[in-house]
C-alpha cells in the first residue's frame, strides 16, 4: 500500500489540489476521502454552481472531477466547457452513469467507478497539471 | 492504540465559508463530512456506517436549523448538535469543538478563518458580473 501512497513528487511539495463536484454526498464523501488518504487538498463542491463560486472565488486548484448529471444553472459538462474557456491550465474530468450528448466532447468517466483507481488516476493528473506549472 | 478521530458533519450552504472552516476541523484532527444542505445532512444523518457523533450547522443553510434538530431528536440518533446563526458564529463554534477535540492544540486561531473566509466572499462578489 506504501507504494500508492507515494507520487513521484518530493513528499514536501505542494499537494495536489483537486476539486470534486458531486450532487451526492455519499459519492462525494468516498471519492474526497480517498483523495485525501492519497495526500490531496480536496475541496468538495455539491453542484457545478459551487464549484463556479469557489473558482470565482480566486482559489487555485490543479484538477476538477465533476458529475455530469447535477442540480441548479449548469451541468457538470458546462461547468467543464466554462472552465476549459476560462481556466485554460485545469484539467478538467467528467464522470456521468450514462452516455448523453452534451456541450463536452472530451471522454467521459463512466459511473459507477472504482474509489482506488480513480483517486490514483486524479492524483497522477494533478501531478502533471503542477509539473507543467 | 489511537481510536479513530471523532466524525463531524459540518452543515453550511456557502462553499465559500464551508470549505475553509471544515478544513480547519480536519486540522483539529477530526474527520469532516461536508453537507451543503440539510437534505444532504439528514442522507448522510441516516447512514451509519458514516459515524458521525456531532454536528455543527448553520441555521441559515437551507433545511438546516431548528427542523433538522428537530428531525434529529425524532429520530433517536445520537448526535451532538451545534447550531449557530451567522457565519461568525460558526466559526466560533468550531474553535470550540477544536479546543475540545482529539487534536493536542488548535492549528491557528479561529478568527483566521473568520478573516480568510470574508476575504474569499470578498473576491467572489467582486467576480459576480
Amino acid at each position: 500500500m506504501k507504494s500508492l501512497r507515494e507520487p513521484e513528487a518530493a513528499p514536501q511539495a505542494a499537494p495536489a489540489r483537486i476539486l470534486v463536484v458531486e450532487d451526492d454526498p455519499l459519492i462525494r464523501f468516498a471519492i474526497a476521502e480517498t483523495l485525501r488518504d492519497l495526500g490531496a487538498s480536496v475541496v468538495e463542491a455539491a453542484t457545478a454552481d459551487e464549484a463556479w463560486q469557489y473558482l470565482t472565488g480566486g482559489e487555485p486548484v490543479d484538477v476538477i472531477f465533476t458529475d455530469y448529471r447535477m442540480p441548479g444553472s449548469m451541468t457538470g459538462a458546462e461547468l467543464a466547457v466554462r472552465v476549459r474557456r476560462q481556466f485554460p491550465a485545469l484539467e478538467v474530468v467528467v464522470t456521468s452513469g450514462g452516455f448523453e450528448p452534451c456541450e463536452w466532447t472530451e471522454p467521459i468517466k463512466k459511473k459507477p467507478y472504482s474509489l482506488a483507481k480513480t483517486a490514483n488516476d486524479l492524483m497522477q493528473l494533478a501531478l502533471a497539471t503542477k509539473q507543467k506549472g | 492504540m489511537t481510536s479513530p478521530a471523532t466524525v463531524v458533519l459540518l452543515v453550511e450552504g456557502d462553499i465559500i465559508a464551508r470549505h475553509p472552516l471544515a478544513e480547519y476541523l480536519r486540522e483539529c484532527g477530526f474527520t469532516v463530512l461536508e453537507a451543503a444542505t440539510g437534505d444532504e445532512a439528514m442522507l448522510a444523518l441516516k447512514t451509519p456506517e458514516l459515524g458521525i457523533e456531532l454536528m455543527l450547522a448553520d441555521m441559515t443553510t437551507p433545511g438546516s436549523g431548528f427542523p433538522l434538530r428537530q428531525w434529529i431528536r425524532a429520530e433517536k440518533l445520537a448526535v451532538e448538535v451545534v447550531l449557530a446563526g451567522s457565519i461568525r458564529k460558526t466559526i466560533e463554534g468550531a474553535g470550540k469543538i477544536c479546543n475540545e477535540g482529539p487534536g493536542l492544540a488548535k492549528p491557528y486561531d479561529h478568527r483566521l478563518v473568520l478573516d480568510y473566509i470574508r476575504q474569499a466572499m470578498a473576491r467572489r462578489d467582486r467576480g459576480k458580473p
